[in-house]
């Protein structure tokens, strides 16, 4: 674990220089997730439905692991409420703390991105 | 059965073994329960979603599956740049491997063709296999479709039914929902352009509907126009509409005039639609209600057995309850009203089965072929992989040493080997379709029309999936073994010659090779030699420098048969007034290689038993010049003559198997036998020949010529020989005997050899198939072998010079590498022989005129194997003279 600086240091703000930009796959996972918590299946609907093309079970997987390793995500002990439970279906996924600042640091990103592109004249609006 | 998504459920459980244990226990059922959701949206939504659905599922598995692996060996913790840089790391990762193999592009080319050749080779055959024995015929329940057959006891021949047992088993085949009976049918559609003899089919009641064809225009029949006194109604096939008929919509509802009637055209169907006559699969140009193809004798005659059947079964219902319940009818009401036909039983097979099964019987030795080359082709690209990482140990254990991690160094090999064997593949599968196209227009194959030969997504995929994978093990598990020297100890080896360990693994996958190459040297040799035995002078006449053509007297032109014999003689008259024809001969029915259908034999001492059986025998009715002209040779007697005619009772030539049955050829002269009815007295006997044609295999032939003038036929058929090109006789000939008789149609018109050789389309694409692996097989091992001569010579430069500077000759150094080569192959042709012994049983299968074991194709394979092994190693032998002594030792 030594090896993630974000789980090495969760209380400080994410790092801004070396971790940013988020993978889009993981901005999408992470908005997604900050909507509700999913399990994985529910996940992969909810990222088609905006528009993502086709993610697959495996690329899937592989992302929440890395997501779950890193603290950006945890694993819920209990389905939410108002769910029924599917054994089946395995784990819900819920974005960390750390996971909602790292998200909203890349949003934050974006923005200034947007800004700048505004300030040239590239974007209007 | 199970329900329809198991399977899939089933297959993607093992795609999911491919991932470490450790994600697969984390998310694997979840990854389940997600796919299954995902499999459902796609299931039932067309064969083209599926096949899109499960490639990207495979390779995104495949893709995802070793990046997991990847990371697992790289220490299992967390990625160390997180989540979010990987593309970019991967792109950097891929740069270096494609420097390193450009640095060595001659291995990678051979790799590369290696797994190109094996992918298109493997799956031409596969997809070949696939699309002709395999997928189910398009027809809405193919499965289900069924067809009844008169099976002779003993025998593998297949036969109609009368009009009657099909309406027995019509009316009392309750596990069959349906059975429509078909024919075949012949008519001479008349027009201003004179007669043209036309095929087409003959069907009963339901015919389009079972097999969900739908008109291309107009309809099919109604019912009623399957009634006894309904008008005869007609439907054409789309090409006779368009090439006949321009294509005219308002044909529909005109008449067709033939030489027994007019019919109203009604509809043309798809074009397809091939229908269903499946033996010699004809060109068919129209459908027309049995009921008016048939004879009021047809429909009545118990053993007028010319009919094919199409049943559905009932759902439901196994093929055996159908077969029970058919033998049951059979023996309750057919065998009943024919007790004499003992030999006979009604049989219920799947449709497709009469020429699936012999297509599937010849192509084993030919999946088997494709699976040698696989096996050759992986195990070459593996030999070829394997020595390449072993001789980068040095450099694995320098970066080791320098500081590289074991993940890194792993990785970097592993993306190298990926990029070869997908380059491999790919070009495999850009190769493997105009390779089947070639092979096809090469030999056609004789399958119906409605199967489309198109390359198969899941042959490439398992052909191209099996090179993959044997390379990236080949490829790196050597490395992987690499690495894992400490660098202190590997350094202090790097430069020393190559284990002895290793050394001899290289050579025992080449051995290999020359095993599995000697195999398929062998079958590829058995069946060019057993192609060539079904050659020309087998079968005991003249075919070049013959034109052939058939005449179907029609009596407008000719009312009386007695009148014949003069039309014969105009015809010889007419076509011989052409100077290129130097003699005509005629024969009733049929010219070779074709014949007529059987008649019975008898004779006075005929065994009980045989007479009861009855032996079939082929009566032609000839002219005198018909022997001599075919060059079928007598070998007691005389032959036909043109006093014949007169004879007070008929005579006949008999072929030697017939003079056999009657104690010899001396002992035949003189004697009678019954032909067809008539008696007949024996004047000579002739060699025997295969009048039929080479093809259809039968124990012997039982030919009967007697005098065409004696008994003049309506259908003659007129032998031309030439020195010309007998194809340029054809329009002359046909014109001339069209101003003869106009209301005859001329067809079957053929030079005798084309004919022959049409006969020999369906094995030929087995043997053009069979040579091409054997030699590619044989190339590759070449390949295979030089590099591992080749290499073995750069590493041992150094030994070599001292010995040169110790004083050894030049020659003798050539005679040990070429040695060293020649020992490997013989210990390959040793196991090869063996395996070709054992496949000799399969070889049988599709040989005519050899064995499956035989001595000189054996022997041929091994000289051309050591042949070829020889020149593989002179090249790196003479490199080993060339060393010279100083700069060796300087190196």
């Amino acid at each position: 674990m030594s090896a993630s600086p974000v789980s090495m240091a969760p209380e400080a703000p994410v790092s801004k220089s070396a971790d940013l930009p988020l993978k889009p796959l993981v901005v999408d996972v992470l908005l997604a997730l900050c909507e509700q918590p999913q399990h994985g299946y529910g996940l992969m609907k909810r990222l088609q439905r905006d528009g993502q093309k086709a993610v697959h079970t495996g690329p899937l997987y592989r992302t929440l692991r890395d997501l779950l390793e890193s603290g950006l995500v945890e694993e819920l002990a209990e389905p939410p409420e108002g769910v029924a439970d599917d054994p089946r279906r395995g784990g819900y996924y819920a974005v960390s703390a750390v996971g909602r600042e790292a998200l909203a640091a890349e949003l934050r990103r974006l923005r200034s991105l947007v800004e700048r592109g505004r300030s040239v004249g590239v974007v209007r609006g | 059965m199970r329900p329809p998504g198991r399977r899939a459920l089933d297959a993607y459980e093992l795609l999911l073994r491919l991932y470490p244990r450790a994600f697969r226990e984390r998310f694997g059922a979840s990854m389940m329960a997600a796919f299954e959701a995902e499999q459902e949206a796609v299931h039932g939504r067309g064969p083209v979603r599926a096949v899109v659905f499960w490639s990207r599922t495979v390779w995104a598995t495949l893709a995802s599956a070793l990046l997991e692996h990847v990371r697992a060996l790289r220490g299992g913790g967390p990625d160390r740049r997180g989540p979010w840089r990987f593309d970019a790391d991967l792109l950097a990762e891929l740069r270096m491997p494609l420097r390193t193999l450009s640095g060595s592009p001659r291995t990678s080319f051979a790799v590369v063709l290696c797994i190109a050749l094996g992918t298109a080779g493997t799956s031409a055959v596969l997809t070949l296999y696939s699309s002709t024995v395999l997928r189910p015929l398009p027809f809405p329940e193919a499965e289900r479709l069924v067809r009844v057959w008169t099976h002779e006891r003993g025998t593998d021949e297949r036969g109609g039914l009368s009009f009657r047992d099909y309406e027995d088993l019509r009316d009392g085949a309750t596990t069959l929902d349906r059975l429509v009976a078909t024919g075949r049918s012949r008519l001479m559609f008349l027009g201003d352009d004179g007669a043209r003899r036309v095929e087409g089919e003959a069907v009963t009641a339901g015919y389009f509907e079972l097999l969900g064809v739908r008109p291309l225009a107009g309809r099919f029949f109604a019912r009623d126009e399957h009634l006894v006194g309904s008008d005869p109604a007609m439907v054409l096939s789309a090409r006779t509409w368009h090439d006949r008929f321009g294509g005219d919509p308002g044909l529909l509802g005109s008449t067709v005039s033939t030489a027994t009637g007019s019919f109203t055209v009604i509809g043309v169907a798809p074009g397809r639609f091939p229908g269903t006559i499946e033996d010699d699969f004809p060109d068919l140009e129209f459908w027309v209600p049995l009921v008016h193809d048939q004879t009021e004798e047809e429909r009545v005659d118990r053993d007028a057995r010319s009919l094919w059947t199409i049943g559905r079964l009932e759902p439901e219902t196994e093929l055996a309850a159908a077969a029970e319940q058919v033998t049951a009818i059979d023996e309750r009401i057919v065998r009943s009203d024919s007790p004499g036909d003992t030999e006979m039983a009604l049989r219920v097979e799947p449709m497709g089965e009469n020429w699936r099964a012999d297509l599937r019987r010849r192509s084993l030795a030919l999946l088997l072929a494709a699976g040698l080359l696989l096996l050759v082709a992986a195990t070459n690209a593996a030999g070829l992989l394997s020595s390449r990482s072993l001789d980068r140990r040095g450099e694995m254990t320098l970066r080791v040493a320098l500081g590289a991690g074991r993940g890194r160094l792993v990785r970097q090999i592993l993306a190298e080997t990926l990029i070869l064997t997908s380059a491999g593949a790919a070009l495999g599968t850009l190769v493997a379709p105009p390779l089947l196209r070639a092979f096809l227009r090469l030999a056609p194959e004789e399958v119906p029309a409605y199967l489309t030969i198109q390359p198969d997504l899941r042959a490439l995929g398992l052909a191209a999936g099996v090179l993959v994978v044997t390379a990236l093990v080949a490829g790196t598990v050597p490395a992987l073994v690499g690495t894992r020297i400490r660098p202190a100890g590997a350094l202090s080896t790097r430069g020393a010659t190559t284990g002895r360990r290793e050394r001899s693994f290289g050579e025992a996958l080449i051995v290999a090779e020359v095993a599995v190459t000697v195999v398929l040297l062998v079958g590829a040799g058995l069946l060019v030699r057993s192609y060539r035995s079904m050659g020309v002078t087998e079968l005991g006449y003249r075919t070049s420098g013959l034109l052939k053509m058939a005449l179907f007297v029609d009596t407008v032109d000719v009312d009386r048969d007695a009148d014949l014999p003069d039309l014969y003689d105009r015809v010889r008259a007419t076509l011989g007034a052409d100077a290129r024809v130097d003699r005509i001969a005629l024969v009733s029915p049929t010219a070779p290689p074709a014949t007529g259908g059987a008649t019975s034999i008898g004779w006075t001492g005929m065994p009980q038993e045989d007479r009861e059986r009855g032996v079939r025998t082929h009566l032609h009715h000839v002219d005198p010049n018909f022997l001599p002209t075919l060059e079928i040779p007598i070998v007691a007697g005389r032959g036909i003559e043109a006093a014949d005619a007169d004879e007070p009772v008929p005579v006949a030539v008999v072929s030697a198997s017939v003079a056999e049955v009657l104690g010899g050829a001396d002992e035949a002269v003189g004697r009678e036998v019954e032909v067809g009815g008539t008696t007949h007295r024996i004047v000579g006997v002739a060699s025997d020949v295969m009048y039929a044609g080479p093809v259809l295999r039968r124990p012997r032939d039982l030919d009967v010529y007697a005098s065409l003038a004696r008994e003049p036929g309506r259908v003659v058929s007129i032998v031309l020989s030439t020195r010309a090109d007998p194809s340029e006789l054809i329009a002359s000939s046909t014109e001339r005997l069209h101003d003869l008789a106009p209301r005859s149609p001329v067809d079957w018109v053929d030079p005798l050899a084309a004919d022959v050789d049409g006969d020999f389309q369906g094995p030929r694409v087995y043997v053009v198939l069979l040579v091409a692996f054997a030699s590619s097989s044989l190339g590759l091992t070449a390949v295979g072998l030089f590099g591992t001569l080749a290499g073995l010579v750069a590493k041992r430069r150094g030994e070599i010079g001292i010995r040169r500077a110790l004083g050894a000759g030049r020659a003798g150094l050539v005679r040990a590498v070429v040695a060293r080569g020649l020992a490997i192959a013989a210990v390959g042709l040793a196991l090869g022989s063996l395996g070709a012994v054992a496949a000799a049983g399969i070889f049988r299968s599709m040989l005519y005129g050899v064995g499956g074991l035989d001595l000189p194709t054996l022997a041929a394979s091994a000289v051309v194997m050591s042949l070829v092994a020889a020149l593989a190693s002179a090249i790196p032998a003479v490199a080993a003279a060339r060393v010279s002594p100083v700069s060796a030792l300087k190196g």
